[in-house]
């Protein structure tokens, strides 16, 4: 095991250096028997304008990490601050509005309401607190990720890929503090990740977008500027800049 | 199998209880109507069996065309029955109405019956708890329930109401019959035979019926068929009773038929309902089929199950229908009882075949509901559950638009035939048959279409657009909900709209048929100083009293003659005459010793015709053996002092709603020389222009003191029509509410589907940031729109339908209800509004990251 780095150990936040933080957390599922820990005093930091991995085996607790510092979910013991706002004393109604404007999901599937179009999935967000998206950044977030052929089409039009191109001009055209994606391209064929990956690694270099993505796959994990290792609930290793080799050798040790 | 069916029965049991409720609720109605018709009808027959138990051969007067039995069975004819060998006893029988008076002159019940003791106790079914039985004149006997009802005890002296005017009576004994308290639901005031005789029949006297109890019932007939006078019918103890207990017959075959209607409907509905929640619980277990099929199970298998899971569901339900059908049998009988309609007997019985009908129904609707899910789940191949739920557009096909279009237009196009057609009555039938068609096949289309509509009309709002959108996912689905709502508000609407327009044209009609402004009506006397009183009111413009008697010709048989001021009549109640003139009846002149007398109008003579609608005589309490006249006759009347009179008939008058209750009507001058004196009977009041209002409180007023004296509305009919339309749409609509009710089960059924099935997509919506409010009114919007299509089309057809309906009829310009259609709208959203609370609490309880993961 390596020694955790200095994100994991950093001081309280100054401004803007994090777009979220989890501080001491705790997630625990189950009663007795059942009991699974699957947060086990979890502090991890997702640095600004940076691309961050969680990588982990399966029930590392790699998901509740992302679904606990996006406010999807709350911990049953720590803090977790997203941009500079603590979440847990907030109201339902307060983290959903956090999280509709502060914070982009790309989910694995699931992404898109079947009913509406490709464009309408993209503004959906947008139309849900009303809001009119920029439309130079709209044309800029579709031309990135070439659908402007396809704005008319429903999602059961679309291939696989499309679909989560779609999910990701969704996640970039309201320009939240922090993108989180759960196993983006776990569905799709390796051309299409790479596509995907690469759409997302652009935003971060391009727009300064900070996103977090939870994969298991190392060859995904390699356009990240930096790698967080869980397993068993606890942050067992963090690599920056990671290649292919050095992400094999780590999930090699943690599953060995 | 079995064993999967049952766990799943219990595993399901909260989704399964609203097709339950379903399934219970329109059980009970069939359950309730099973109940009443049988066990009044087997109360009535059971009365009437107890009543004439002892009776071997009965004597029938002869029935007037309105089925009123005269008393025309004299003295001699009860003789020569009893002299017949083989009769044991025999008795005479006669009822008519009779009232006791309560202290404030009012009747102590309004509908009780006076009636002659029976002296035999073979023939008498009832007993004297108290007391002695009536002997002499000016002795009665009341049942229990009277004498509870008035507070009465033996020895209290009462004022009576007889047909021969009001007279005291003493009490001298108090009765029952069996558990009941008496053969009249009215309760019974019993006289002694001769007394009987002498108030009863208001002068004519003579026996309705002759019960005869007998050893040897045959040779009995075989004697009186041959040798009794007039001809009076003679039955044998099972034909006697058959024909006391026809009118009851009727009544039952009417309200039956009414009552198995509306439980049919209910079933009907339930039966939409039960489909769509099946077909929810299907989808719902998919998975669980799927995997049942995956691992070896047969599609006949998992249909049997399905099946199974339907009967046990629908035997359940069905009984806990038979006990809410107890419990709504109860209050259809406290219901009557608040309107002093008593079932008579001992009230709602239960019996197997009850039992056994109700739970065959209601299983077999299930099942059958059930049958299409089933065999959908068979057929349903082992991946077919992993699929994404998608946009389903089934049920749109261009096949379905052709054919449902095609019915709902020419539909419309029949139902308008028969409303410019008036008595074409043959295209109404077909015409709803294929409205009806139409909304079910092209429903599905329809409700895309609206979905379209509405999604475009809600384009501003994110979440409107989505639950339009949502709503039309499904469009067979939609429209199966909606349908099930708009079969209810359909016939809501309908007997509202056609109800309404056709009490508003009767009671138009009934109006101009009317001049007086009030009759003041009694059965046996008005004194003369209240007459006079009447006529000097203020705000009376004129009045005109009536006199009336049955007088005998030469030939033995009488005729009822009402003696007035001919002029008054006409200036009151607009008395005209069709034929002939007026002017010879006012002047009463002719030869000497006679007088001239006018018939009533058209269709009342029922020498010539048979009895018309009005028959005059149909409608009066007839005392005696009366004829009506007819035109062109010469009448041979007996006076008082044994001299003949004759008069004859120079005119007829024309029929209207005042002059229904006049007979053969001649001026007073003759009226005296024909009758002697003889107390009025009613008063036609005219009042001052603008007095009405006043005048009915006036007169109220003064004859509040007097027993049996009635003020009659001149609209009074109108009025009791107009009522009784009022109180059966009302009651109908009571019923029909219920099937609204049963539909709106349906949308919460069809709302959870549809959240269950959007489970990952609420949760999705959820994290991008979609507030709880948000989801909340995003189903609501959809529960609601989903209600509005169903309310739409259902208020729409109905609308049509009644209004074909009664422009057939009365081939006026209708005025439909608009009011009252506004009124079934709003209910139809306020149950669409109730039906999404229930769902969209569901929908923000989904837990957003479960809904996630799931997969």
């Amino acid at each position: 095991m390596s020694t955790p780095s200095e994100f994991t150990q950093s001081a309280p936040p100054t401004a803007l250096k994090w777009a979220a933080q989890v501080i001491d957390t705790y997630r625990i599922f189950g009663h007795d028997d059942t009991r699974v820990i699957a947060l086990d005093g979890v502090t991890v930091g997702f640095e600004a304008g940076k691309f961050t991995a969680i990588m982990g085996p399966s029930g590392s607790g790699k998901t509740t990490l992302m679904q606990v510092a996006a406010g999807l979910d709350r911990p049953d013991q720590g803090q977790v601050i997203i941009g500079d706002v603590e979440i847990s004393t907030l109201s339902e109604k307060r983290l959903t509005l956090l999280r509709r404007e502060q914070v982009g999901f790309i989910f694995q599937q699931f992404n898109l309401l079947p009913t509406l179009t490709a464009k309408e999935n993209i503004t959906f967000p947008l139309d849900l607190s009303g809001s009119k998206p920029d439309p130079e950044w709209m044309q800029r977030v579709i031309d990135t990720v070439g659908l402007s052929d396809r704005l008319g089409h429903r999602p059961s039009e679309l291939s696989g890929g499309q679909q989560q191109r779609v999910a990701v001009a969704r996640a970039l055209v309201e320009r939240p503090d922090i993108i989180f994606a759960d196993e983006p391209t776990g569905n799709l064929d390796s051309r299409s990740s790479a596509e995907i990956l690469g759409f997302m690694a652009q935003a971060v270099a391009e727009f300064g977008q900070t996103v977090v993505m939870v994969t298991h796959d190392p060859g995904a994990a390699t356009y990240a500027d930096r790698v967080v290792f869980l397993a068993d609930g606890q942050i067992v290793d963090d690599i920056v800049n990671p290649t292919r080799d050095q992400v094999l050798s780590h999930m090699g040790t943690l599953q060995g | 199998m079995l064993r999967l069916t049952l766990k799943n029965l219990r595993a399901n049991l909260g989704r399964l209880l609203a097709t339950a409720i379903a399934v219970a609720t329109g059980t009970a109605f069939l359950a309730a109507g099973l109940m009443i018709t049988q066990s009044l009808s087997a109360s009535v027959e059971g009365d009437a069996a107890i009543q004439y138990a002892g009776v071997d051969v009965a004597v029938l007067a002869p029935a007037d065309p309105g089925e009123h039995r005269s008393g025309s069975l004299n003295a001699a004819v009860l003789e020569e029955v009893r002299s017949t060998e083989g009769v044991n006893s025999a008795t005479g029988e006669f009822v008519a109405e009779t009232t006791i008076a309560d202290s404030n002159g009012t009747a102590v019940r309004s509908r009780s019956q006076g009636r002659a003791w029976i002296e035999d106790h073979t023939l008498n079914p009832i007993t004297i708890d108290e007391g002695s039985p009536p002997t002499a004149a000016g002795e009665i006997v009341v049942d229990t329930e009277t004498a509870q009802d008035g507070t009465l005890t033996v020895g209290d002296t009462v004022v009576i109401n007889t047909p021969s005017g009001e007279m005291d009576a003493e009490i001298v004994g108090i009765s029952s019959f069996g558990a009941a308290p008496s053969v009249d639901s009215g309760g019974t005031v019993f006289m002694s035979a001769g007394w009987a005789q002498e108030v009863l029949t208001g002068g004519h006297p003579g026996w309705q019926q002759i019960l005869i109890s007998s050893d040897t019932p045959d040779a009995v007939i075989a004697a009186l068929d041959t040798s009794l006078p007039g001809s009076p019918e003679v039955l044998d103890s099972e034909d006697f009773l058959t024909r006391q207990t026809e009118t009851t017959e009727e009544f039952l075959s009417i309200l039956s038929p009414i009552l198995t209607g509306f439980a049919l409907l209910a079933l009907f509905v339930s039966g939409f309902v039960i489909y769509n929640t099946f077909t929810v619980v299907v989808s719902q277990r998919s998975q669980e089929l799927s995997l049942v099929r995956a691992i070896g199970g047969t599609p006949s298998q998992v249909r049997r199950s399905l099946l199974l899971e339907g009967s046990l569901l629908g035997l359940l339900a069905s009984f806990a229908g038979l006990a809410a059908g107890m419990g709504i049998a109860r209050l259809i009988e406290y219901v009557l009882d608040r309107f002093d309609v008593r079932l008579p007997g001992v009230g709602i019985s239960i019996n197997p075949r009850v039992i056994l009908l109700t739970l065959f129904a209601g299983t077999l609707i299930t099942l059958v509901s059930v049958m299409l899910p089933a065999w959908r789940a068979g057929s349903s191949r082992p991946v077919e559950a992993m699929r994404q739920a998608a946009v389903d557009d089934s049920g749109t096909s261009s096949l379905r638009m052709y054919v449902g279009g095609f019915f709902l237009i020419s539909g419309i196009v029949l139902l308008s035939l028969n409303a410019f057609s008036a008595s074409q009555w043959y295209f109404l039938g077909p015409g709803a048959l294929l409205l009806f068609l139409g909304v079910v096949v092209g429903g599905p289309l329809l409700a895309r279409l609206y979905g379209r509509l509405a999604g475009v009309l809600l384009r501003p709002s994110m979440t409107g657009r989505i639950a339009a959108d949502n709503m039309v996912r499904n469009p067979k689905r939609t429209a199966t909900t909606a349908n099930a709502l708009v079969i209810g508000l359909f016939l809501v609407t309908l007997v509202t709209v056609a109800g309404t327009a056709l009490k508003d044209w009767i009671e138009m009609e009934i109006a101009d048929l009317s001049e007086s402004d009030f009759i003041v009506v009694s059965e046996t006397a008005i004194p003369q100083g209240l007459v006079d009183e009447i006529a000097g009111a203020d705000g009376v413009d004129a009045t005109a009293p009536i006199r009336s008697a049955a007088i005998t010709t030469t030939s033995g048989d009488s005729v009822l003659i009402s003696g007035s001021d001919v002029e008054a009549l006409q200036n009151t109640a607009g008395f005209s005459a069709s034929t002939g003139s007026l002017d010879q009846v006012i002047s009463g002149e002719g030869a000497a010793d006679s007088g001239v007398g006018a018939f009533a109008g058209p269709g009342a003579g029922r020498d010539a015709e048979g009895p018309g609608p009005f028959d005059p005589e149909a409608r009066q309490s007839d005392p005696g053996g009366t004829q009506s006249t007819s035109a062109d006759e010469t009448l041979s009347l007996i006076d008082p002092d044994g001299n003949t009179v004759e008069v004859p008939i120079v005119a007829q008058f024309e029929l209207s709603l005042d002059t229904i209750f006049l007979a053969t009507v001649v001026n007073d001058d003759l009226f005296t020389r024909l009758a002697g004196e003889r107390p009025v009977v009613q008063v036609y009041v005219r009042s001052a222009p603008g007095e009405v209002e006043n005048l009915g409180a006036t007169l109220d007023s003064l004859t509040s003191g007097f027993t049996g004296v009635v003020v009659v509305p001149g609209n009074f009919v109108g009025q009791v029509v107009g009522q009784a339309i009022d109180f059966l749409i009302a009651a109908i609509n009571g019923l029909l509410g219920l099937s609204v009710l049963i539909a709106l089960i349906g949308i919460i059924n069809t709302m959870n589907l549809s959240i269950h099935e959007r489970r990952r997509e609420l949760g999705m919506v959820r994290a991008l940031g979609m507030t709880s409010s948000q989801v909340r009114s995003m189903v609501r919007i959809e529960g609601i729109l989903i209600g509005l299509l169903g309310t739409i089309v259902g208020v729409t057809s109905g609308a049509l339908v009644g209004w074909s309906v009664v422009k057939g009829i009365t081939g006026d310009a209708v005025s439909l209800a608009w009011g009252r259609m506004g009124l079934i709208f709003a209910a139809g959203l306020v149950i669409s509004l109730l039906a999404c609370l229930l769902p969209a609490r569901r929908a923000v309880k989904v837990p957003m990251l479960e809904a996630m993961a799931a997969s």
